[in-house]
């Protein structure tokens, strides 16, 4: 406002100035975009290309998914929050339906229900399911006030997340459950939930996480963590990607071996190398400039998500900001993470970098909806009225 | 709206976490770059190693005494299978072979993992059926023809031929980590000796392989190389005969009331080139049973007999008598004869008991021979009765002529071979003892406790003289030393192995007839020693040997009776050595019966056998030229 005073420019001036997109955001967003399809071709082509497939493919699949995904970031950017706020519930038990859908129809992949197959198409309702969790959520949360939210409250958003969580495990996909999980925490956290409601469901999900440790239901989760914390004994199973991952991004040394070079990648060391493992032929191909550019350029979006949040004009645009936020960095941490073996191996995809429509177009609609609330943020951000 | 310190929570929590993930970046691809770009180097390459077969030994006939024969195996190939599948089938293995699944566990983990490991060898037709029928049930295992080492003459020249065995800790030291579980090393013999020639060089051929360990591309080839054929020098045939006369003297031994040992050895040695035609002990052992597993009682049972022990070169026993062609020679180059004597002609009638009271205190002072009635005698005589007395007085006249060197006679056995290892071409040869005061002194000062008396008695030169005491010969120094006796002063570098063939069949190298030193022995000396080797077996003391033989004039030879210590009779060991063809010596024949008996009741007809068998135009061995015998 100030500024646009000692720019001699009116309200009217400002007006307009606030419904202008926020370039950064949507810069990085092409940005991945590009880079997706270029590490997307670099990773697979040399393999196709002996294999006698179509080179090209992959990446080509990438380029639409990104177009389509783009699209779906305009959408969203275009839907005021208000009437999205409406919608909420419309979206979650969509989201709902979907999940419970795929437990009965889908297609078995790796041991996991977690995809519907239509005419060749594949979709993957799990990745929907986060941005109506985080539009529910926000909706639920949006009329508490900082340390007043009531226990009934916090119920109701605990079985908000828990319904779907229940049917993500069902599939199973535990990377996704706990997106959700630590997604909800952090809403629940921006929303004002005090700090004793927080240390007591962060306490009772320790009991029930021991709990489920104790009746041998996380035997898959233990071996997971056993080849993470114990690779060598594991170097030919469970530890055998993330290892080859780390030899493949650390013989990228500083400045990487170049764009469709690398062995590791090429020779199929890395398995999922353009899904969950395309953050290890980036480290491979483009080396330490390349991954901490790439790291970098999530560590804008987030920056520019909580500003996002910051300004939103109301708690329910805040909220939905932060969820936002809180699945993008969750979703790096962890997929890069486990690139890098300081993560134990989930198989959640790196946002608007793995190969899928599903996950790039969820995401960019999410991304969508926080630049709407950019758009429409309060043009006085110290003194924003809140709504009910 | 949203609290700040809520935000800035939040925004220091997702700001350490993108922080960490470059942080760890760095550590990855700047700190410890070098290790992973190795990393990633050895990941894309796989090896795999191709064994040469091992060459054949062959004895100068060409015949094969060691080759090899394909043997049905059960192998796993580990690259093939995974860790869950590999669990599976050891079950299935288990039922199959009929062993402990921990056995096959244990075999299956002693190959790294991605080689090819051998289950188990000579399956039966079913076992491999049962396999190659159901291969989807039996992954990565396959029924290969494995060449197995096989020696068709089994306990037959054994000694020389020694065994295999799979790669020891000392092997992978030795060789380094190209040493695969499956491989086979020489252990002994010329198995060992010649090894490296025998085994080739191992291949190998290098593949750039991906993830899912699937050849991508062949990289590299090294060329296997078959192992090179060992040719020895012996005839297999001449083998069997010594072997059966071992046995027989053995036999005979038993039958005159004595108690052998069990332990016999003998060999035929070529005096005009130095080569071994055959050579054999017992008790021996059959090499084919180390091939495979030999189990841990099996082998105790063959350590316990030392039936590995090869007995003509890493035996040592007291020749006896037939050292006296020592001092015989001494006596002639050195003129040193007995009293009152002064030529090989000239002789005396012979005490049977003498006193020396020359030799000095603490010395024997009386000595006995064998024979109470030797009557008139001269040098010939002397060899041909096998007279002590006379070569007591030989030794005498060294002890006291003070011009002469105390141990000339200890120097003559040295230059002819005695108390040093003759250089044959088989591993761990005994020395031998040639005592002497030097001898004697050395060992008295290097352990005063096991030997506390350092002295050297006239005494210990008149049993040295006789072939006793402390001194020790293996039968191979007998040869070598009775060879450049009669061949006029050649002493050879024994050897067993004669030249090598590629597996064209050509001749690669050739170990040439080489001798350690020419002794300076007058021709006539030669000549003479020849002349009353050959009156032992006419009218001496191995005549009764050889009475009615053929070949008796074709033959010459000396006996020996050995005793260990000072004991009884029953336990002397019996020595005969003969040569032949007497006029030019070609075979001496050594026979060493341990506790046998007498020389010219036991040893002499094993030795007459053998020489028959050798100078019989019907049986004679036929060395064929080279060029014949290397067609395969």
């Amino acid at each position: 406002m100030t500024s646009a005073v000692i720019r001699g420019r009116g309200l009217t001036a400002s007006a307009y100035e606030s419904r202008r997109p926020d370039l950064i955001l949507t810069g990085a967003l092409l940005l991945l975009g590009v880079l997706s399809v270029l590490m997307i071709y670099s990773a697979s082509a040399p393999r196709a290309e002996l294999l006698g497939i179509d080179p090209a493919g992959d990446a080509q699949k990438q380029a639409v998914i990104v177009f389509v995904g783009l699209v779906a970031f305009g959408i969203g950017s275009l839907i005021e929050h208000r009437g999205l706020h409406t919608a909420a519930p419309v979206l979650y038990v969509g989201a709902l339906l979907a999940l419970a859908a795929v437990l009965v129809v889908g297609k078995e992949v790796n041991n996991a229900v977690s995809w519907f197959e239509i005419k060749g198409f594949q979709f993957q309702p799990s990745e929907w399911a986060k941005p109506a969790v985080i539009v529910m959520m926000a909706a639920l949360l949006a009329p508490a006030m900082e340390n007043k939210i009531g226990w009934r409250r916090v119920f109701t958003a605990l079985a908000l997340m828990g319904v779907p969580m229940a049917l993500i495990a069902a599939q199973p996909d535990l990377g996704t459950l706990l997106a959700v999980a630590v997604l909800g925490a952090i809403m629940l956290f921006a929303a004002g939930a005090s700090m004793r409601q927080l240390s007591l469901l962060l306490g009772s999900s320790g009991l029930i996480t021991w709990f489920a440790y104790n009746r041998g239901w996380l035997s898959l989760v233990e071996e997971r963590i056993d080849a993470w914390l114990n690779p060598e004994q594991n170097a030919l199973a469970l530890a055998f990607q993330p290892l080859q991952s780390q030899i493949a991004i650390g013989s990228g040394g500083f400045s990487g071996r170049g764009l469709f070079e690398g062995s590791q990648t090429n020779l199929a060391f890395i398995p999922e190398q353009t899904t969950d493992f395309i953050f290890t032929a980036v480290g491979e191909q483009l080396g330490f400039i390349g991954g901490a550019l790439l790291i970098a350029t999530y560590a804008v979006i987030v920056w520019r998500l909580l500003r996002t949040a910051a300004a939103a004009e109301d708690r329910f645009g805040m909220l939905v900001a932060i969820g936002v936020a809180a699945m993008l960095a969750f979703h790096v941490f962890v997929n890069v993470g486990m690139t890098l073996g300081i993560m134990p191996v989930t198989g959640i995809p790196l946002p608007f970098m793995s190969a899928g429509g599903s996950s790039f177009t969820a995401m960019a609609f999410a991304l969508g909806l926080t630049h709407s609330i950019w758009l429409n943020r309060s043009k006085v951000p110290a003194r924003r009225p809140t709504i009910n | 709206m949203i609290n700040p310190w809520r935000m800035a929570t939040l925004g220091i929590t997702f700001l350490a976490l993108f922080t960490m993930l470059g942080v760890r970046l760095w550590f990855l691809q700047v700190a410890s770059v070098e290790e992973n770009v190795l990393k990633a180097s050895n990941n894309q390459i796989q090896v795999i190693y191709q064994q040469p077969a091992r060459g054949e030994i062959l004895d100068i006939n060409g015949t094969v005494l060691a080759g090899s024969r394909p043997s049905q195996t059960l192998q796993l190939d580990r690259s093939a299978v995974t860790v869950e599948q590999e669990e599976e089938l050891v079950q299935l293995l288990s039922v199959l072979l009929t062993v402990e699944q921990s056995v096959i566990r244990n075999t299956i983990n002693s190959a790294p993992s991605g080689t090819v490991v051998t289950l188990a060898r000579d399956i039966s037709d079913e076992v491999a059926f049962e396999v190659q029928e159901y291969q989807e049930d039996y992954p990565g295992v396959e029924v290969n023809l494995v060449p197995v080492r096989i020696y068709p003459y089994e306990t037959l020249a054994a000694h020389i031929l020694g065994y295999t065995g799979k790669a020891t800790e000392a092997d992978i030291e030795r060789y380094g980590d190209v040493v695969k579980t499956d491989e086979v090393f020489g252990r002994a013999g010329v198995e060992r000796q010649y090894d490296n020639v025998l085994r080739g060089t191992q291949g190998a051929e290098v593949f750039t392989v991906s993830g899912d360990r699937t050849v991508w591309q062949f990289a590299e080839e090294v060329n296997t190389q078959p192992g090179w054929n060992v040719v020895l020098t012996t005839d297999i045939e001449v083998s069997r005969a010594l072997k059966d006369s071992l046995i027989a003297a053995v036999e005979r031994s038993r039958e005159q009331g004595e108690n052998p040992t069990g332990k016999a050895s003998g060999l035929v040695f070529d005096a005009t080139d130095g080569s071994i035609v055959a050579m054999e002990s017992i008790p021996d052992y059959d090499p084919n049973a180390f091939v495979g597993s030999l189990s841990a009682e099996e082998f105790e049972v063959i350590q316990e007999n030392n039936a590995l022990l090869n007995l003509a070169v890493r035996g040592t026993f007291a020749p006896g008598s037939t050292f006296k062609v020592v001092p015989y020679v001494v006596a002639v180059e050195e003129d040193v004869w007995p009293e009152g004597l002064n030529g090989p002609e000239s002789g005396k009638v012979l005490e049977p008991r003498i006193e020396f009271p020359s030799l000095g205190e603490g010395s024997q002072q009386v000595f006995t021979d064998w024979s109470p009635n030797h009557g008139w005698t001269n040098l010939h005589g002397a060899l041909e009765k096998s007279a002590d007395v006379y070569f007591w007085e030989v030794a005498l006249g060294v002890w006291e002529d003070n011009s002469l060197d105390e141990a000339i006679i200890q120097n003559w056995a040295r230059e002819l071979g005695y108390g040093a290892p003759t250089g044959i071409d088989l591993p761990g040869e005994a020395a031998g003892i040639m005592p002497d005061r030097e001898w004697r002194e050395r060992l008295h000062e290097q352990n005063p406790v096991a030997f506390p008396n350092g002295e050297w008695y006239g005494g210990d030169l008149m049993n040295t003289v006789i072939g006793q005491g402390d001194l020790a010969a293996t039968p191979l120094q007998m040869a070598v030393s009775y060879a450049a006796l009669v061949n006029g002063g050649t002493v050879w570098r024994p050897r067993v192995v004669d030249h090598f063939l590629d597996t064209d069949g050509s001749v690669v190298d050739r170990r040439e007839p080489a001798a350690v030193r020419h002794v300076d022995l007058d021709p006539e000396t030669s000549a003479m020693l020849r002349v009353d080797l050959a009156g032992v077996v006419r009218r001496g003391t191995a005549s009764g040997a050889f009475a009615g033989s053929p070949y008796v004039n074709q033959i010459g030879g000396k006996t020996g009776t050995s005793q260990i210590g000072a004991v009884a009779d029953d336990i002397d060991t019996a020595w005969f050595v003969g040569v032949a063809p007497i006029t030019s010596p070609k075979y001496i024949v050594v026979i060493v019966v341990e506790e046998g008996g007498g020389g010219s009741a036991v040893a002499a007809p094993a030795v007459r056998e053998v020489l028959e068998y050798l100078l019989n135009p019907e049986t004679a061995p036929r060395r064929l030229p080279i060029a014949e015998a290397a067609a395969p």
